[in-house]
């Protein structure tokens, strides 16, 4: 088939037929995990495209896989993988798992014919494409489309632009794009896409000189693949093979060919479909296929479909006539026919803009063989069938179902047989342009999104996949920090989640600060694949938290004054408050030589002449003489080096008090010396993070917390930890931590507010699966959702398994407040995954490969 | 999710319904009816044509002829009410068939008929002349000049055609596809970035 396409410019092409079409971009809306008033929106805003599109036009949505190269990209900008060498190694071996699932996204196309007024230019235009044509036949050089055409096109074609609604951010088409489509078309199931062209990169004046009309390849179409079979059933058989082999003309050698089946929709459920819920376009990769779809619209006002209504009218009294003799259930079947025609009358009369919209929708499925075709062309009608949704496959019009899908064909006799008729405001309920667009645009690869659905096996997803990705950086544009919570029940994969960012943190060359309250030790053994880790265990120090030795005099005496004011429940202004800031006055303390806490200890009991400081040394050594206090006040052990680059405090063991001590004076004053330590040491350690994770705004930093209720527990360990996201983004700090009920962890509102990225595991507690999804912003009433969060999210087989390709799906609420499904990915590199799924809780979830 | 769900309707069936035709125009009722278009038209093309071809049918008596065509009548009648109700235009279905039936051997072009066209032997039987010149040199060797050789590839634009993306194994969906050839096709399509050729060689390599 030679393309309709004569000659393109942006935005315009000009066809053999004549009439010249406008193209464009649009991008979906998201639609997704959003609420009912979110949806509605949607909803209207296709409503207001469709009435913006008087006549024919073309509304195409194709899956375009994604260059895994191009996604691995978005992970390397602002970093240089020479100097990072362990990002690269994650970035390369990314592209490994990424290339074999085969990423994927869906592209939307306008492609709009151009009214022509006047009768002159209509007969020009006819002139020129018939001589375009005979001047390709006589093989004689292009007469290229002369510049006041090109200008009167393009303005033309901004003009409907213009009128499509802002949010479909409609962007002219370049011919790279263009050609990009044509080849899709010709290749489409044989993953052998590239990235779609970016808009802007204006090639349009070079390929409008036109030297040669070879851009758009020609393109061979075999109805039922012919050219496959042999012999005398070979022609019989076109009867039963509803598929078409497409072959790229010009590719060079035996081209391979795309088989494709195309269907279309040929009955619609007579009942009607629910909205929400009933968006068959807008929810088409729910099919687990990679599916294009082709809406081939003709829109018409009101006014002028009242002729064709009172045609209805006249055939349906006629009917009675001709049936009335009839026993039979006739009459109440035109009864039917009869109030959906009052119906569709109120409909176009209720709203002065309504609009009557033909559309015919043609599916398109793929693959490498016409088995393939075959096998997923049923699937398709399979999946459509449950929706109330007849998918036929007209015998011999598979090249015309093709055709009807390029933009730049007129609509043809079996486009219009299988238009569906209804309003523009019902059609806009099947929300063809829906997104569930998750995550920020470059940083760390997170996972896949999956709101199509869950993956099917290891390595096939639902549907094309598009990567999620989280920017630890934050977002750019907007002061928005990249700090994350992660929810969950136990064993839903928070540990997993939270070392696989860590991980990426320690790889682009940051810090890593981690509070481990696991009694395992899961990230002690997990930062055993960080070069160079430290690990601070509370309650068998080797290496010691000393404020004043990690330090020095100068910043630890003010980390040890927070740390003290706790410890002692001293406040400021009291006799022993006066007594610990004077002693902890860097000059004080420089004076006496005291350059670390034993020594302050020591010196309190036995040199210092301060009045009440016996009393305050007493008190205080009642901690340090405890196994639990040598952490900090043991000169022996070597004092920690702030440099590492990951250092994991292990506070396994550590008594906290309940909010009830520490609310209640009654409670408060019989609170044993273990919680009262275990909460000034979990204060300490947040504020040690904080000084650690601050002290360098070049590189990125993040503290990881594991329980993050422990830490926010204490008021101090909460102020401490807002302080941390607050100032976070202007030091390149995150905070990373988890907790199995995030209301209850993070009681502060504030707190809850700061960090925006939030991902929820699977939750089977009905009442913490609520209050989960009351964090996401998302109805907490809500069955389904409830259901969604118990149930669909990594369920498992037989109650204690999850299957391989089921691990870590989570809801997932990104920085921009978007909330869809995820599954999350591990680390593509061995040692690393290893190094999660050795740790304890975690089970094995390796990634698809 | 949680709030009303609207009914959002199709209108296509109020427009498009099976028309039936139970009544002669004066108002009469029709034995066995109401039949569908169809049934009405099969069964005119079916007398008009079985009356005009007579002379291949009719050799029995004036009964047995007038059964023949009442009962072969009744027959199309009978099957044509057999299609479903609100089945497809029946010549746009005929049409369909009919165009897979004489669908070309190789596909089409450019709307035309594709012939793949067979392989042809080429015979070549050539003599090389000498030139004046080479006679010349011939003549006396010290004048023999080397002439650069010609990079005759270099001027085929298909030659420098870069090779596409290769497929992608995991790729294939609910059908397992065959591998594909460590070699795939050239294309005529947008020129590989650098990075896609390396990830074009890395995935020939791990397939072999």
């Amino acid at each position: 088939m030679r393309s309709g396409t004569a000659s393109m410019t942006t935005g315009v092409r000009w066809t053999y037929s004549g009439a010249p079409w406008a193209d464009f971009v649009l991008t979906a809306l998201p639609y997704g995990l959003r609420p009912d008033k979110d949806k509605a929106t949607v909803r209207m805003l296709h409503t207001a495209l469709l009435r913006a599109l008087p006549g024919e036009s073309l509304l195409l949505g194709v899956c375009a896989s994604m260059d895994p190269a191009a996604v691995v990209d978005k992970m390397l900008t602002g970093i240089d993988p020479a100097s990072h060498p362990q990002w690269a190694a994650e970035c390369q071996a990314t592209l490994d798992w990424l290339d074999e699932i085969g990423p994927g996204k869906r592209i939307y196309w306008l492609s709009v014919p151009l009214a022509t007024t006047s009768p002159l230019q209509v007969v020009r235009q006819g002139v020129r494409a018939a001589l375009s044509g005979l001047g390709d036949v006589l093989a004689l050089p292009r007469t290229p489309v002369p510049p006041a055409e090109v200008a009167r096109r393009t303005k033309q074609a901004a003009a409907i632009g213009a009128a499509i609604p802002a949010p479909f951010r409609p962007s002219a088409a370049t011919p790279a794009q263009m050609m990009w489509l044509h080849q899709h078309a010709v290749r489409r199931g044989l993953f052998q896409d590239l990235d779609l062209p970016a808009s802007g990169g204006d090639v349009a004046g070079d390929l409008l000189a036109p030297a040669s009309g070879c851009v758009l390849s020609d393109v061979v179409l075999d109805e039922g693949a012919m050219a496959d079979h042999d012999g005398a059933t070979a022609r019989a058989g076109t009867l039963t093979r509803r598929h078409l082999k497409v072959t790229d003309a010009s590719a060079i050698g035996a081209g391979e060919g795309s088989y494709q089946a195309l269907s279309v929709i040929a009955g619609v459920p007579t009942d009607g479909f629910a909205f929400p819920g009933g968006e068959v376009i807008g929810r088409i990769d729910e099919c687990g296929l990679d599916v294009d779809w082709a809406m081939r619209l003709s829109v018409r006002a009101a006014s002028s479909v009242i002729p064709a209504n009172n045609r209805a009218l006249n055939n349906l009294n006629e009917q009675y006539d001709q049936r009335s003799a009839e026993v039979s259930h006739a009459t109440s079947a035109l009864d039917r026919i009869g109030s959906a025609l009052a119906e569709y009358a109120k409909a176009l009369d209720a709203d002065q803009l309504e609009v009557e919209t033909q559309a015919t929708i043609i599916l398109a499925v793929a693959g490498a063989n016409a088995e393939s075709a075959r096998a997923q062309g049923a699937a398709l009608a399979d999946h459509f069938s449950r929706m109330g949704y007849k998918l036929a496959a007209p015998l011999g019009y598979q090249q015309a179902l093709w055709k009807a899908m390029q933009p730049g064909i007129a609509a043809s006799r079996a486009v219009r047989e299988f238009a569906q008729i209804t309003t523009s405001t019902a059609l806009a309920a099947t929300v063809p342009l829906a997104s569930t667009a998750l995550g920020s645009a470059g940083g760390s690869l997170l996972g896949l999104n999956i709101a199509a659905g869950p993956m099917l096996a290891p390595g096939i997803t639902c549907g094309p996949t598009s990567p999620v990705f989280h920017d630890l950086e934050g977002a750019s544009d907007a002061d928005v920090s990249g700090s994350m919570v992660v929810a969950g029940e136990l064993g839903a994969g928070k540990t997993a989640t939270l070392m696989k960012l860590a991980g990426d943190v320690a790889d682009k060359g940051g810090q890593l600060v981690i509070a481990d309250r696991t009694a395992k030790g899961e990230w002690a053994e997990w930062a055993k694949a960080i070069p160079g880790a430290v690990v601070v265990d509370a309650a068998a120090p080797t290496l010691s938290l000393d404020p004043l030795r990690v330090f020095g005099i100068r910043v630890g005496s003010a980390v040890m004054a927070s740390f003290l004011a706790p410890l002692l429940n001293v406040s400021p202004t009291s006799e022993r408050g006066v007594l610990v800031a004077d002693v902890l006055d860097p000059a004080y303390l420089t004076e006496h030589d005291l350059d670390s806490s034993g020594a302050l200890v020591a010196h309190l009991l036995h040199g210092c002449a301060l009045e009440g400081a016996h009393e305050l040394g007493r008190l205080v050594s009642a901690f340090a003489r405890r196994d639990l206090g040598r952490v900090i006040f043991d000169a022996s052990i070597p004092a920690l080096k702030t440099t590492a680059p990951a250092m994991v405090m292990r506070t396994h063991g550590l008594a906290l008090p309940s909010r009830e001590e520490l609310e209640h004076a009654h409670l408060f004053s019989q609170m044993g010396l273990e919680k009262i330590y275990g909460r000034a040491l979990n204060a300490l350690i947040a504020a040690l993070a904080r000084r650690v994770c601050f002290a360098d705004t070049s590189t990125l930093a993040a503290f990881v917390i594991s329980e993050l209720h422990a830490m926010t527990i204490s008021f101090e360990g909460e102020r401490e930890v807002s302080e941390f996201v607050r100032d976070g983004r202007k030091h390149r700090a995150v905070l990373l931590a988890d907790d199995h009920d995030p209301m209850g962890g993070i009681s502060s509102v504030t707190l809850r507010g700061l960090i925006p990225a939030r991902i929820l595991m699977r939750q089977r507690d009905k009442t913490l699966a609520r209050r989960s999804l009351a964090w996401l912003d998302l109805d907490p009433d809500d069955e389904a959702l409830i259901e969604m969060v118990r149930t669909a999210t990594s369920p498992t087989t037989d109650g204690v398994m999850v299957p391989e390709h089921r691990r870590g799906e989570a809801t997932m609420r990104d920085m921009a407040g978007n909330v869809g499904r995820i599954k999350i990915m591990l680390p593509a590199r061995d040692h690393r995954r290893a190094a999660i799924t050795a740790g304890g809780t975690a089970a094995a979830r390796t990634p698809a490969p | 999710m949680s709030g009303q769900v609207e009914v959002v309707k199709w209108y296509t069936r109020a427009r498009r319904f099976p028309r039936l035709v139970g009544r002669t125009h004066t108002g009469g009722k029709i034995w066995g009816g109401p039949y569908t278009i169809t049934q009405v038209v099969g069964a005119v093309v079916v007398v008009i044509v079985m009356l005009n071809t007579t002379s291949l049918w009719a050799k029995g008596s004036v009964f047995t002829n007038v059964a023949i065509l009442a009962g072969i009548t009744y027959a199309v009648v009978f099957a044509l009410g057999k299609m479903p109700p609100d089945a497809r235009n029946p010549l746009s279905v005929l049409a369909g068939a009919a165009g897979a039936l004489v669908t070309p051997r190789q596909g089409r072009q450019g709307g035309r008929p594709l012939r793949a066209v067979p392989p042809q032997r080429l015979r070549a039987r050539i003599d090389v002349q000498p030139t004046t010149d080479q006679r010349l040199s011939c003549a006396a060797p010290t004048a023999r000049r080397v002439a650069a050789p010609v990079p005759a590839a270099a001027s085929r634009p298909e030659l420098l055609r870069r090779a596409p993306r290769p497929q992608q194994v995991a790729a294939s969906r609910l059908v397992a596809e065959p591998a594909p050839e460590a070699a795939p096709a050239l294309v005529g399509g947008p020129v590989p970035t650098g990075l896609q050729q390396a990830l074009a060689r890395a995935a020939a390599g791990r397939l072999r």
